[in-house]
């Protein structure tokens, strides 16, 4: 436990040290695009949230497996947790994205089909938290949830699929694309090394609040328990 | 071509403003739930021990 505890502090230290050397890279480091302007900084951080995003739910998915095989709680609570955290994060790249399109598409929403498999993504998953509402008992509950939990990731691949497949206005960054699209530019050496750095940091700041969000959760799976006991 | 680089600027701060505000607002979010959780878990601790 106590190991656990070391373990966990370093990883936050760590973590805190990435995100300022990423933001400090974001702002005085990466060259300013020519088109866009500063604006388009936006984006390192945008794609990091989407990045994290996808990833807690693809998480969430396996967990799911796990869970439905061994049938044990923490598979459950890691779950939650990660989609909780995907959530969050999927949101905050929606947003982000919506700021960037004004000054570049000349509007805050457009019925693209990523932005519009994005907005299909993160409603499923609010509905996921509803579900888990819905349901009193605790088994019954992240049973449910855990097939929730995989079929509702076959979303998250369409969305990344999207802008590969389908006409779209949203730039593709890594893959090609088609170059006419508005918003769409090259990077360059020191933007590629601050968009990469960007996704490792943030891909870092997941696993540490995953594991913040796990003892949250098994915090709340022991008060469960004990209000079992004392209404028994 | 003559870019509005304030304009953009106005949108990459609000940008970032947002990302990260939610980031901050979901870790104070997990600290106040887990202190909450926690005095919860005592206190039917106690109650449990005094039967």
């Amino acid at each position: 436990m106590e190991n656990k505890h070391r373990l966990l502090s370093i990883l936050n230290v760590i973590t805190v040290v990435l995100f300022l050397v990423s933001t400090w890279l974001v702002f005085a480091y990466a060259p300013l695009e020519r088109t866009m302007g500063p604006v388009q900084k936006v984006f390192y951080f945008h794609v990091s949230t989407a990045w994290v995003g996808m990833l807690g739910f693809f998480v969430s998915a396996i967990m799911g497996v796990m869970y439905l095989l061994k049938g044990k709680r923490i598979w459950d609570t890691v779950g939650v947790s990660s989609i909780e955290i995907s959530f969050v994060f999927f949101l905050i790249a929606i947003i982000s994205g919506s700021i960037w399109a004004r000054p570049i598409w000349n509007t805050w929403w457009t019925w693209d089909p990523r932005l519009t498999t994005a907005a299909v993504v993160e409603l499923i998953y609010g509905a996921y938290f509803l579900l888990r509402q819905g349901v009193d008992e605790p088994q019954k509950r992240a049973r449910f949830s855990a097939v929730y939990a995989i079929i509702g990731f076959f979303s998250v691949p369409l969305t990344f699929i999207s802008i590969r497949f389908l006409r779209t206005i949203h730039p593709v960054v890594i893959g090609g694309g088609d170059p006419s699209v508005v918003g769409g530019f090259n990077m360059t050496g020191p933007m590629k090394f601050t968009f990469f750095f960007s996704l490792f940091t943030f891909s870092v700041l997941f696993a540490d609040l995953l594991w913040h969000r796990s003892r949250l959760g098994r915090l709340a799976s022991e008060l469960e328990d004990l209000r079992l006991a004392l209404t028994s | 071509m003559v870019f509005q680089m304030v304009d953009t600027l106005t949108y990459m701060i609000a940008g970032y403003i947002v990302i990260f505000s939610f980031i901050l607002g979901y870790i104070v979010s997990l600290v106040v739930r887990f202190r909450i959780l926690h005095n919860k878990v005592a206190t039917y601790r106690t109650l449990l021990e005094e039967g």
